[in-house]
């Protein structure tokens, strides 16, 4: 998704206020001039500044141009990457890592295009040498679920 | 002498070892998978070595890095996909010799030349960086200040586009590093309310996020044909009188390259373009560059790697990252407990010498190893990305999990993930965000520091000699770009 450039230099604008607006509710230290704010407002003056100098110097277009590959398939394989992401996020402390990873791999591996057979060698053999080295060799405690309930 | 010898058993143990050749393999193979990149290797090594010692940690990383660097040259060759940035400045030549029926003399060249201009950068690596260390002890806090905003001014300004773009990337990297309980005043700064957010963003699932998923979407939405794939011949057969032919371009490939890289901010890719370009000034027949010519590769092939290694003088020296990968072993080495900077030469030198001798193993090994991978990268390229994809972003979400043991960090993976692809898309370098995050903190410290210690006189940064060179170079820095458009416009 491409912004166009002046759109780029009025986003800056916005975010260096928003910066600034952000630090009026720090706490002062009395008698220090250099407290919190200073350093985020000048981020936010820079940006400002910034954004001006690229509304003046860009080039005319539309505001936002999708490009090709975003328009086919490929928007539906990033959007699936993406919800994969959010899904892992939400079940993992549910359903364990050991039920929710082989899942995530194997759905991503056939809407990417591959075979059943080998997407599921490939997900659970990938899933089981991460617990490995991660829960048994590091020690990370990697979400339990119903599985390693089973288990361990 | 006695430290050397020290380095020397800190390094040759059957677990250093192991883990140098274990991420060297990783390396090669992530370097030679087109789409996947040195830095993407990196970002997610760094969560195992999250749990070694300081020494296999900071060596796992460099012997990654180098190989990956190398193996970049082998889809650039092959496809005409540089498989890192730093391959692209030769991937013309390489592609064009692969097309003439070469293939081996292509991939043995950059091999030989990789090896040889990564030596020459670690050797500039041992000989500079103690001296500058001992040098670096006078410095204050208005050094430090003034060499923080140097790297991030490289970083931003220097980068391919546009300047103004580096500095947003720069600018949103700072206003990331002011997230969390402020550390003079014990304010929390833009934390949303969130306890999580109090210690800050987690400097890992960030960067996995901007180099790692970035990279994931951008390969799902611009899926690729597997390609066909030439056959070889032997790789070393006279690749000895075809180096010795171009002994010249080697040893300014890798001079050049170790100083472009141990300039802070200015990294492999840089040091690539521009000792191409010197390569081609310099050459007797410039007009055969881009076709299948042989210079352009051993030169900036030696640059690229030489630069790779002399990127870590200014990160071990003054804890200013060269380029995004000496970025992360910043974050690194404070995690280690490890604060980079002159002190760790004069308190564990036998700790930096083990970094050193294990970046020469590394380097070292590009040659047994690049000539395996050239024999059997015809499977590697053949792998679908249907598979590896889903292994990467597995790796990712586990990665991000394990340093913090909460699903959080996959959150921020997926926020940074999502800002790096939109930066990308719009022409914005992610490399200056990724040096704000890491220098935020000591560019913030160092200010506020000499600030107080003057009293709110702001002259203080310009009392010393060196904070006035330094200060000279940062304005010429960022005259630059307007001297540039100034004179663009008086030219049209």
């Amino acid at each position: 998704m491409k912004l166009n450039d002046r759109l780029i230099g009025i986003l800056a604008i916005l975010g260096g206020i928003a910066i600034i607006s952000g630090t009026f509710g720090f706490r002062e230290i009395p008698g220090q001039q250099f407290g919190s704010a200073f350093f985020p407002r000048i981020i936010g003056v820079v940006a400002m500044l910034a954004g001006l100098v690229q509304i003046f110097t860009a080039n005319g277009g539309p505001a936002v141009t999708i490009p090709a590959e975003l328009r086919g398939r490929g928007v539906f394989v990033a959007a699936a990457v993406l919800i994969g992401i959010v899904l892992w996020i939400l079940l993992a402390p549910l359903l364990g890592f050991l039920l929710i990873t082989p899942l995530l791999i194997f759905t991503l591996a056939m809407i990417m295009g591959g075979r059943a057979l080998p997407a599921l060698a490939v997900s659970i053999g990938v899933t089981v040498l991460f617990y490995l080295i991660f829960s048994s060799l590091l020690r990370v405690p990697l979400p339990r679920g119903m599985i390693e309930g089973w288990l361990l | 002498m006695t430290v050397l010898f020290e380095a020397l058993s800190l390094v040759f143990t059957l677990q250093v070892m192991g883990t140098i050749l274990t991420a060297s393999i990783l390396g090669i193979i992530i370097g030679a998978i087109p789409g996947l990149t040195a830095v993407m290797g990196v970002a997610l090594l760094v969560p195992i070595t999250f749990f070694m010692d300081p020494v296999p940690a900071i060596a796992a990383i460099a012997a990654l890095a180098a190989t990956a660097i190398f193996a970049g040259d082998i889809p650039g060759a092959l496809m005409r996909i540089p498989g890192t940035p730093a391959s692209a400045a030769y991937v013309d030549d390489a592609h064009a010799m692969v097309k003439q029926g070469r293939p081996e003399r292509a991939l043995g060249l950059s091999m030989m030349a990789a090896c040889f201009g990564g030596v020459m950068g670690v050797l500039l690596l041992m000989v500079a960086a103690p001296m500058l260390a001992r040098f670096a002890t006078n410095f204050s806090s208005v050094e430090y200040f003034w060499l923080a905003l140097l790297g991030l001014s490289c970083a931003a300004i220097v980068s391919q586009g546009s300047a103004v773009k580096g500095v947003f990337s720069l600018l949103f990297g700072l206003w990331v590093a002011s997230i969390g309980i402020d550390e003079v005043a014990g304010q929390p700064r833009f934390t949303f309310g969130s306890i999580e957010l109090m210690g800050g963003v987690s400097f890992i699932p960030a960067m996995i996020g901007m180099f790692a998923v970035t990279e994931i979407l951008r390969n799902a939405t611009k899926p690729r044909a597997v390609p066909e794939t030439p056959r070889f011949g032997p790789v070393f057969k006279g690749l000895g009188q075809n180096m010795a032919k171009r002994w010249r371009n080697l040893l300014r490939g890798g001079a050049i390259g170790s100083l472009v890289g141990a300039l802070p901010g200015a990294g492999a890719d840089i040091a690539a373009w521009v000792s191409y370009a010197v390569a081609k000034r310099n050459s007797a027949t410039p007009e055969a560059f881009g076709k299948g010519h042989d210079e352009g590769i051993v030169e900036a092939g030696a640059s690229n790697n030489a630069a790779l290694s002399a990127a870590w003088v200014p990160t071990l020296v003054f804890g200013i990252p060269g380029d995004s990968i000496t970025a992360i072993v910043i974050g690194v080495l404070y995690l280690k407990g490890l604060e980079p900077g002159p002190i760790i030469f004069i308190k564990t030198p036998e700790l930096v010498y083990a970094i050193f001798i294990a970046f020469l193993i590394a380097n070292l090994l590009l040659i047994p190893l690049g000539w395996a991978v050239i024999r059997t990268s015809r499977h590697l390229l053949r792998i679908p990305a249907s598979y590896f994809q889903p292994i990467i972003l597995a790796s990712c979400i586990i990665g991000s999990f394990a340093i913090n043991n909460t699903v959080f960090g996959v959150g921020i993976m997926l926020v940074f993930g999502l800002v790096g692809w939109l930066f990308e898309e719009n022409g914005i370098p992610v490399a200056p965000a990724i040096l704000g995050i890491v220098l935020g903190n000591m560019l913030e410290f160092n200010f506020v520091t000499s600030m107080l210690k003057s009293q709110g006189d702001i002259l203080i940064f310009v009392q010393r000699p060196v904070a006035v060179g330094l200060c000279l170079a940062v304005m010429a820095l960022w005259l630059y770009p307007a001297f540039k458009w100034w004179r663009g416009r008086r030219l049209a």
